[in-house]
């Protein structure tokens, strides 16, 4: 007897990227599992998603492709295992390579896992960033996020000297 | 993504950075985790701004010496997160302790080192004696406690660690939640008795591992018993293996438990007095150390008096053995002659020391052993052994270990040489085909070191079983003087943070 087909659906990105897709691979996402079942007959029409652009797309479905299959977390083990993820910057090796991007779209994908609700996808890309910050000085920091020193020089002296324990030895 | 305009960090929404920022600093070494919080506080407005919204990143944080104003700091800007304090003082440096005195109603963990000279009266600055409702984890080290501490009313207290502390156990409360208790080195005026010590026992009833270093000293006077149910780990190290056996013939504990123990002037009588002992028989594994330089013996899933054990496992493991081998050689012999292993089902021998055949007659026959692994230097005593064996029964009888299925042989040495090795395996493939004569052949055998094995030598192995695994792997012989039996990996200690 032939498996049952897999059932295919269509998404449409913010720049008009359509994606057909596994519904077990788009299932990952907790927005679109709750779309689907809230859409009682079958709909050709893809599902529109405005926050999320084609490129961005692409990598989240390679991520949810990948880790098809496996356990969703669920509401009574999510607490637990989030105080876990927490105190762990750990990642995989797929997933490192994976999230070796550059920041626009590490960004890009943070962002879409928040929106489509991906959690581990999104834990993975705040490991990214925590690793990146973890171990510099605030300049290098700000280096390195391009992030503008918005102190005063009073303010900087204020604050220097309220952490002057706090500096690099 | 082209003609937008690129997203920085900055463009993140706030409860995403929010998240990364607890990340950052919750993943960092709890040691670290304080000033990472305070880097990120220096890096722009808006993240300052975001991590002084964050209570619990100044919730936990480790001071050293003489930064009373980080500690002001820190709990102030936690606000009424409960905290969890480190704190290396030193006798010039009281200010922190009244600081964090003032606190004690939110502590949830508490470290404290002294460095310094003894303490004296009036060490404590501050009221200690207010109960530390939220404390969960008290450690303390090199410290004398103030009498009255915390008003003994820790209830939700889940791991204590004492170091060369003096402790009033008599008046120490109950302690419901406590589920690891780790006591080193108590200083010598300490008034320990063994009777004050059972009875803080008694008060901790939900105890799950023990750890108890240099802390018995003999006083045995009391016959209590003290039943401790949940106990999954005990390690107990002493100087007199008497101390350590007397301690545990006070406690009832579940076959569940692993225990351990290392004496260190007194290796023989370790293992006797265990072996006598009805804790022994009564747990699920037990790590025994003579001392470091020595042997280790680790039993898993054998209960030494109950056949009914399916399961069984048993790694010998000398340290620096060869050096004392003419006084230590009945040791081990003595010892397994203690055991009933008529069960013992996997036998893994392994170590750097050189050992007689003789050693060999302390497993006996081993009616249902399965898998033997033989490591250097038991590999050659093996070789001897069954030889001699072979040559006394011939066609006869029984072999030693009728049921072996799996064999390897692993000759470590690195400065072993083709010939002679090439020579012991032949020896070896005689004994295997003797055993397949009297019909008790053995089925796999692995041998390590193979680069070494010529074609004649492995043609001749082939003939004797029906699974030949050859294996490259050389494995480092640990150095003697670095050899530590007992490392955390190989004692399962529980540590509840």
């Amino acid at each position: 007897m032939a498996a049952p087909a897999t059932q295919q659906i269509k998404i449409r990105c913010n720049d008009e990227k359509e994606f057909t897709v596994d519904r077990d691979v788009l299932e990952r996402s907790v927005l679109i599992k709750n779309m689907l079942e809230d859409v009682t007959e079958q709909q050709d029409a893809p599902i529109p998603l405005p926050n999320v652009s084609g490129p961005v797309m692409a990598k989240v479905l390679e991520y949810c492709t990948h880790h098809r299959g496996e356990p969703l977390p669920s509401a009574d083990t999510e607490q637990s295992q989030d105080e876990t993820r927490k105190r762990t910057t750990d990642i995989s090796e797929w997933d490192q390579k994976f999230i070796t991007v550059d920041q626009e779209m590490l960004f890009e994908i943070i962002l879409a896992a928040n929106y489509l609700d991906i959690k581990s996808l999104l834990d993975v890309g705040c490991k990214t960033v925590a690793n990146m910050i973890k171990g510099k000085t605030p300049e290098e920091i700000r280096k390195l996020f391009n992030i503008v020193n918005d102190f005063t020089p009073e303010e900087e002296a204020q604050i220097k000297k309220e952490n002057e324990w706090a500096e690099d030895r | 993504m082209e003609g937008r305009t690129p997203i920085l960090l900055h463009d993140l929404p706030p409860e995403l950075t929010v998240r990364i920022f607890r990340r950052t600093v919750l993943s960092t070494e709890s040691d670290l985790r304080i000033r990472t919080t305070i880097k990120l506080s220096r890096v722009s407005k808006s993240w300052r701004n975001i991590v002084l919204g964050l209570p619990e990143l100044w919730a936990s944080f480790r001071c050293s010496y003489r930064q009373p104003s980080l500690i002001e700091l820190c709990i102030e800007r936690a606000r009424t997160r409960p905290l969890s304090i480190s704190l290396h003082i030193s006798l010039y440096d009281l200010t922190s302790l009244s600081i964090v005195a003032q606190e004690i109603h939110r502590l949830k963990s508490f470290n404290l080192y002294y460095n310094g000279d003894r303490q004296q009266d009036g060490f404590w600055p501050g009221d200690w004696s207010v109960p530390a409702p939220q404390l969960e984890t008290l450690c303390l080290y090199d410290f004398s406690m103030p009498n009255n501490f915390f008003n003994g009313q820790m209830p939700l207290l889940q791991s204590l660690t004492l170091s060369s502390c003096s402790f009033d156990w008599v008046d120490f409360y109950h302690l419901p939640q406590l589920l690891h208790l780790s006591l080193h080195r108590p200083c010598v005026e300490w008034p320990l008795s063994t009777r004050a010590f059972l009875e803080m026992l008694k008060r901790c009833p939900s105890l799950k591992s023990l750890h108890v270093s240099d802390a018995l000293h003999g006083r045995y006077a009391s016959n209590d018993v003290v039943s401790l149910p949940d106990l999954e780990s005990l390690f107990v190290s002493t100087d007199h293996c008497r101390d350590a056996i007397r301690f545990l013939q006070r406690l009832t504990v579940p076959h569940t438990a692993h225990i351990g123990l290392l004496s260190r002037h007194d290796p023989e009588g370790i293992f006797a007095e265990l072996a006598r002992s009805r804790v022994a028989s009564a747990c699920k594994a037990i790590t025994a150390v003579a001392d470091e330089m020595h042997f280790q013996i680790k039993l898993v899933e054998h209960g030494w008096d109950k056949p009914e054990t399916s399961t069984i496992d048993l790694t010998f493991t000398p340290g620096s053995y060869h050096e004392f081998h003419h006084e230590f050689i009945p040791l081990p012999v003595r010892f397994f002659e203690h055991l009933n292993l008529s069960e013992l089902e996997c036998l893994d021998l392994d170590g750097s020391g050189i050992h007689p055949p003789c050693l060999w007659t302390g497993f006996g026959q081993l009616p249902k052993l399965q898998t033997l692994k033989i490591r250097n230097p038991f590999a050659r005593s093996f070789l001897e052994f069954v030889q001699n064996e072979a040559n006394i029964r011939e066609h006869t009888s029984v072999p030693p270990f009728p049921h072996l299925q799996e064999l390897l042989y692993e000759e470590a040495h690195s400065d072993v040489l083709a010939e002679p090795f090439n020579a012991h395996l032949l020896q070896l493939s005689e004994y295997l085909q003797y055993r397949c004569r009297i019909g008790f052949g053995v089925i796999s055998l692995t041998v390590v070191k193979c680069d070494q094995l010529t074609t004649d030598t492995e043609k001749a192995l082939l003939e004797c079983v029906q699974d030949l695994k050859l294996e490259c792997r050389v494995p480092e012989v640990l150095p003697i003087r670095e050899y530590s039996p007992i490392s955390d990996s190989d004692f399962p200690c529980i540590c509840y943070y």
